[in-house]
């Protein structure tokens, strides 16, 4: 009797020290990855975006705003084409501005001229400062 | 029998406990716990002569090889940690030429290894005597502060007028451009043709005012240091440079009176 009760302690005990061990592990594994390289944040991935539709420019009526969305009926097979009318072609042209008759004189970059005098500043501060560094043998 | 395993599972059960107490905590040590291999004090504190002075106070009270010998490491181990930060200065240099920055890494390269090889021989050492002779190489042999770091900073300084006598001589170019369009479009010129001629004689006197220095610079050692031939060339490369920046300083406030003028 007191074999079997001891049994049925022991059982008890490893259950719980099983159930200790993995609760512990399993916190301490998700602390770890928070942080690892391995499993980084989770970002948007702009790369696979989808990209917008563009409109076809040749043989079609542009409208504005018009986009292709994927079929939301259910009917098998359906596919969404561009709306063709019978107007004649339309082609869109990138907008352009007029040129002016002779480009611009270049502005200088004054600004990192700026900066480089200011670096040589710092150069001289830590040229004045070195040699009070060097000390003598005593 | 029952007993001991009662104790076995109770002492399994505790180092349950601590494990999963312990594993969490290691694993919440975030980078804010990572430990550093280099001293967390500022630089100036590991580099400036007062980092050895309680050395040098205990040797001069009990002048013992062991005290000679610790004053050396500290001497030397200052020098290096200087040498390194002055060796990512000039390699991560955006402003050096490639032949000054190549100087100015053998002179560091030199001193590094020589100053490694000093500390062991002063390791080695086995009298007082030898060792203050090789703690007196230390500035000697070296010059680190004396001499290398301010080879450094003037070199630098150098290139940096340098590249600044270039970029404002392609400005005087762009401004002499747009004083043409000007007077071709009929405008008066004649206040901004002004200073873009002042500005271009600031740039020739800067351009003046430096050359040579670098090369001049470049060309000390400890010896001519320990001569007493190096200081007056590096002081007189210091005051051209200092000169040389007031040029073009100027050559940039005249710089932006043409751009007023054309406006």
């Amino acid at each position: 009797m007191s074999t079997v009760k001891g049994h049925r302690i022991l059982t008890v005990i490893t259950a719980a020290l099983v159930v200790v061990l993995i609760a512990g592990c399993g916190s301490g594994t998700e602390l770890a990855d928070a942080g690892s390289p391995t499993s980084p944040p989770p970002t948007v991935d702009l790369t696979t975006a989808p990209e917008e539709p563009t409109v076809p420019v040749v043989g079609a009526t542009v409208q504005p705003a018009t986009t292709v969305q994927p079929a939301t009926t259910n009917e098998p097979g359906m596919t969404v084409q561009p709306v063709k009318t019978n107007e004649p072609s339309v082609t869109v042209e990138p907008v352009t501005t007029d040129k002016p008759p002779t480009a611009p004189v270049p502005t200088p970059d004054l600004t990192s001229i700026e900066a480089l005098l200011s670096g040589i500043d710092g150069d001289l501060g830590d040229d004045a400062g070195a040699a009070a560094s060097e000390g003598s043998p005593q | 029998m029952n007993r001991n395993l009662t104790r076995l599972a109770g002492t399994f059960a505790g180092i349950a406990l601590a494990v999963s107490v312990a594993i969490p905590a290691l694993a919440s040590t975030g980078p804010s716990g990572r430990v550093s291999d280099r001293p967390a004090q500022p630089l100036g504190a590991e580099t400036d002569a007062a980092r050895c002075r309680t050395d040098w106070q205990a040797t001069r009270e009990d002048r013992t090889l062991a005290k000679v010998q610790a004053v050396g490491f500290c001497e030397i181990d200052r020098r290096l940690v200087t040498i390194d930060r002055l060796q990512a200065l000039v390699h991560g240099s955006d402003v050096l030429t490639d032949a000054h920055a190549s100087a100015l890494s053998r002179i560091l390269d030199h001193s590094e290894t020589g100053l490694q090889a000093l500390r062991r021989e002063i390791a080695a050492d086995t009298t007082v005597a030898s060792a203050t002779e090789d703690v007196r190489r230390i500035f000697t042999d070296y010059r680190i502060y004396a001499l290398v770091t301010r080879q450094v900073a003037l070199v630098r300084a150098d290139d940096r007028v340098d590249a600044a006598i270039n970029r404002l001589t392609h400005a005087a170019d762009q401004l002499a451009a747009a004083i043409a369009r000007a007077a071709g479009n009929g405008k008066d010129v004649t206040v901004a043709q002004g200073h873009l001629d002042a500005m271009i004689a600031a740039i020739a006197e800067a351009r003046a005012e430096v050359a040579g220095d670098a090369s001049a610079v470049l060309a000390q050692t400890p010896a001519t240091w320990n001569a007493g031939t190096a200081k007056p060339i590096l002081d007189a490369a210091r005051a051209s440079i200092a000169a040389a920046r007031s040029d073009l300083r100027i050559a940039l406030t005249e710089a932006q009176a043409v751009l007023a003028a054309l406006r």
